[in-house]
């Protein structure tokens, strides 16, 4: 017979991955975790009509994630990122009106071929009603690099229905553009950001979980892109979001509702409304099937325009400055099993014109497959 | 705070769920939750069900292919694999086709020949368990979860209790025929459990103080057959096709989960009165022990 320790340790171990023993308090996660996703994204050509070239090809993006997760022990769980994207495809240069007063857009030509690489470590303390983390982060291309810092922290109130969130974070970007075939308007620039949030999470009944959060970020340095060649834009941006979403359990069919709205406004004059429902059906034993359907709206940035005007000081003709709408709709499949879990979705990203949208405004594909493995 | 009691079947045995609460429909919505998950699992893993998933396993012996299983019912073979494997083959789910020897009703005491036929499809070793599909590869082999699907089903209903309560605070028993499982809560006066006099099925011969955890029990008293000065109890060792004649009368073992608490019972239950004995201190549990004698051993506090 096996000695005291390892019989009961033997035995309470495959017990505890049954959901009946696990805990709801907010604990540190007790296993380690390594996934890897990969995402490919495909941006449409942009048809010959709203072009001077005729039909263009814009950007592709393939993705390679990393993620490892590691407790330390029953406090500390660190994690490491690693991301690397491969970008290739031609983007807008710039929008000028045609004979007919049309605005057309000038792609930058040749297929450019970029790669960028994102590193995020952070570590994180968990107790019995709070949890508090750490960050650090860098991302760097050969045009470009930001260096990011972050702290949160999770506090859950004695009647364990309330949770409050918070959290802080600063970077600093560094930009070099490079000098091939357009000029751009800077060789060098550099660009700070802060950023706060606060949040609640409440439940509100057994089935029904409510969060509701704002935040708070401030660009200030060099926000025009230096690529672009009607561009030029404050030194700073403020920024608020409103959010507010429920996950609903509905038993009659074993699923959850996830609904999320989002308020957006800053002082470049941008509103936009976010609203993204997402069902979660079990299907079979152990697979999830969640639909998911994104609606957003943003309205322009007051220096926005298809034909700018060099005399204002702000001007630009970035689709991303444009108002428009657009529609996302997904679908993921999940299956776990003990060990290992795996995904496969695909989304795709239509927009819609409004009043004097941009021409160049962007609809795309993306379909990513992950995998996970957990181990003690 | 009022103690609201209630009663049910199920699992084959007299079942109760007590809740201290203010809000009687808050107590009968707890009971309710608790009853339909024991509910859940008696039906799931009933041998008696034939479309039961512990059915199809047992009715496909023999054949070529392997069950898929769902996900709880793969946790829950590895955990049984884990007990086979601590108890060096003394927990063997696959034990059960033994009773067709043994005839508890009748009293008559089974032939040698017939148990050592049996004992060829006992042996959780040679069934094939992936972790994800099982095949039982001997026609009439059959696993039966009747050896702890009962104190997992008293650790399931009180986690239904206290997620449907989201953390707050709840005292709450569930007691499935003699497995016992209550809520964790601090600076409360300790539940009492009583145990049951093996002689007698009215009777307590002892309280075991229940905080929190599980309490989970093993005794001759169930189904035996008295011969010759001598009990044979249900309890049978899987690698002899006979219960152990110089054991225990009873074992109540007290652990976080019911499920484990079972497990230790019934492999006490397997051993020599000593050994069985020597072996629940040297695993550093709380344990009640009632011998032929009525004599009570162990490291129980009232």
């Amino acid at each position: 017979m096996k000695n005291k320790n390892s019989f009961l340790l033997a035995l309470t171990s495959s017990a505890l991955v049954l959901p009946a023993y696990q805990s709801q308090a907010a604990t540190a996660p007790e296993r380690s975790k390594f996934s890897y996703q990969f995402s490919s994204y495909q941006e449409d050509n942009t048809e010959a009509s709203k072009t001077f070239g005729g039909e263009s090809e814009r950007y592709k993006i393939d993705v390679h994630q990393f993620k490892l997760l590691k407790p330390i022990n029953d406090e500390y769980v660190v994690t490491l990122d690693l991301q690397t994207e491969s970008l290739s495809g031609a983007s807008p240069w710039f929008t000028e009106l045609n004979n007919a007063g049309q605005p057309q857009l000038v792609m930058s030509g040749a297929s450019i071929s970029e790669s960028r690489t994102d590193f995020n470590a952070s570590i994180r303390r968990y107790d019995t009603n709070n949890e508090m983390g750490l960050s650090i982060s860098n991302s760097s291309e050969n045009d470009y690099t930001s260096t990011a810092f972050g702290f949160d922290g999770v506090y859950e109130l004695e009647n364990k229905h309330t949770t409050i969130n918070a959290g802080f974070g600063i970077s600093n970007d560094e930009l070099t553009p490079t000098q091939k075939l357009i000029p751009t308007s800077v060789t060098y620039a550099e660009k700070d950001t802060s950023s706060w949030f606060v949040g609640v999470g409440q439940v509100i009944n057994p089935n029904m979980v409510g969060q509701v959060g704002l935040s708070f970020t401030k660009h200030s340095g060099y926000l025009t892109d230096p690529y672009k060649k009607n561009d030029a834009r404050p030194n700073e941006r403020v920024m608020w979001a409103l959010n507010g979403g429920i996950r609903y359990y509905v038993e009659d069919y074993d699923a959850a509702l996830h609904a999320d709205y989002r308020f957006f406004t800053d002082d470049w004059g941008i509103d936009s409304h976010t609203i993204t429902v997402s069902w979660y059906q079990p299907i079979f034993e152990n697979y999830d099937l969640v639909p998911t359907i994104r609606y957003y709206s943003q309205s322009e940035a007051d220096f926005f325009s298809n034909s700018v005007d060099f005399n204002q000081t702000y001007y630009a003709d970035d689709f991303r400055l444009s108002a428009y709408s657009a529609i996302e709709t997904g679908l993921k499949l999940k299956q776990k099993f003990n060990d290992w879990a795996w995904s496969a979705s695909v989304n795709y990203y239509q927009s819609q014109e409004e009043t004097n949208s941009s021409p160049g405004l962007v609809n795309f594909f993306r379909y990513s497959l992950a995998i996970e493995y957990s181990w003690d | 705070m009022q103690l609201f009691t209630f009663h049910f079947k199920a699992m084959g045995g007299p079942c109760k769920v007590c809740v201290y609460e203010n809000d009687e429909s808050i107590a009968e919505t707890l009971f309710q939750k608790a009853q339909a998950e024991v509910l859940r699992l008696e039906t799931k893993y009933s041998r008696y069900l034939s479309d039961s998933i512990i059915s199809q396993i047992n009715q496909s012996a023999g054949q070529n292919d392997s069950i898929l299983l769902d996900e709880e019912t793969a946790q829950l073979l590895a955990f049984a694999n884990t007990a086979f494997q601590q108890s060096d083959g003394l927990f063997d789910i696959t034990s059960g086709v033994l009773r067709k020897a043994w005839d508890f009703k009748g009293g008559n005491l089974p032939t040698q020949n017939h148990l050592d036929e049996l004992l060829l499809l006992v042996g959780w070793q040679k069934v094939a368990f992936s972790g994800s599909h099982i095949r039982l590869p001997v026609k009439g082999m059959e696993i039966d979860f009747g050896g702890f699907v009962k104190e997992y089903a008293a650790d399931c209903a009180i986690s239904v209790i206290e997620k449907h309560m989201l953390g707050k605070p709840v005292k709450a028993l569930v007691d499935l025929a003699g497995d016992i499982a209550v809520t964790s809560f601090a600076n409360q006066e300790p539940w009492s459990v009583g145990i049951r006099d093996p002689k007698s099925s009215e009777e307590a011969l002892a309280a075991i103080g229940l905080e929190s955890g599980a309490i989970a029990s093993s005794g001759n008293y169930e189904r035996y057959i008295d011969k010759d000065n001598q009990r044979y109890c249900h309890i049978l060792n899987p690698l002899t096709g006979w219960p152990v004649l110089d054991g225990l009368a009873s074992v109540s073992v007290k652990a976080e989960q019911c499920m484990i608490a079972g497990v230790i019972s019934t492999v006490a239950m397997l051993k020599p009165r000593k050994e069985a004995e020597k072996w629940l201190k040297s695993l550093g549990c709380i344990y009640l022990a009632i011998d032929k004698y009525n004599e009570i051993s162990g490291t129980y506090k009232k």
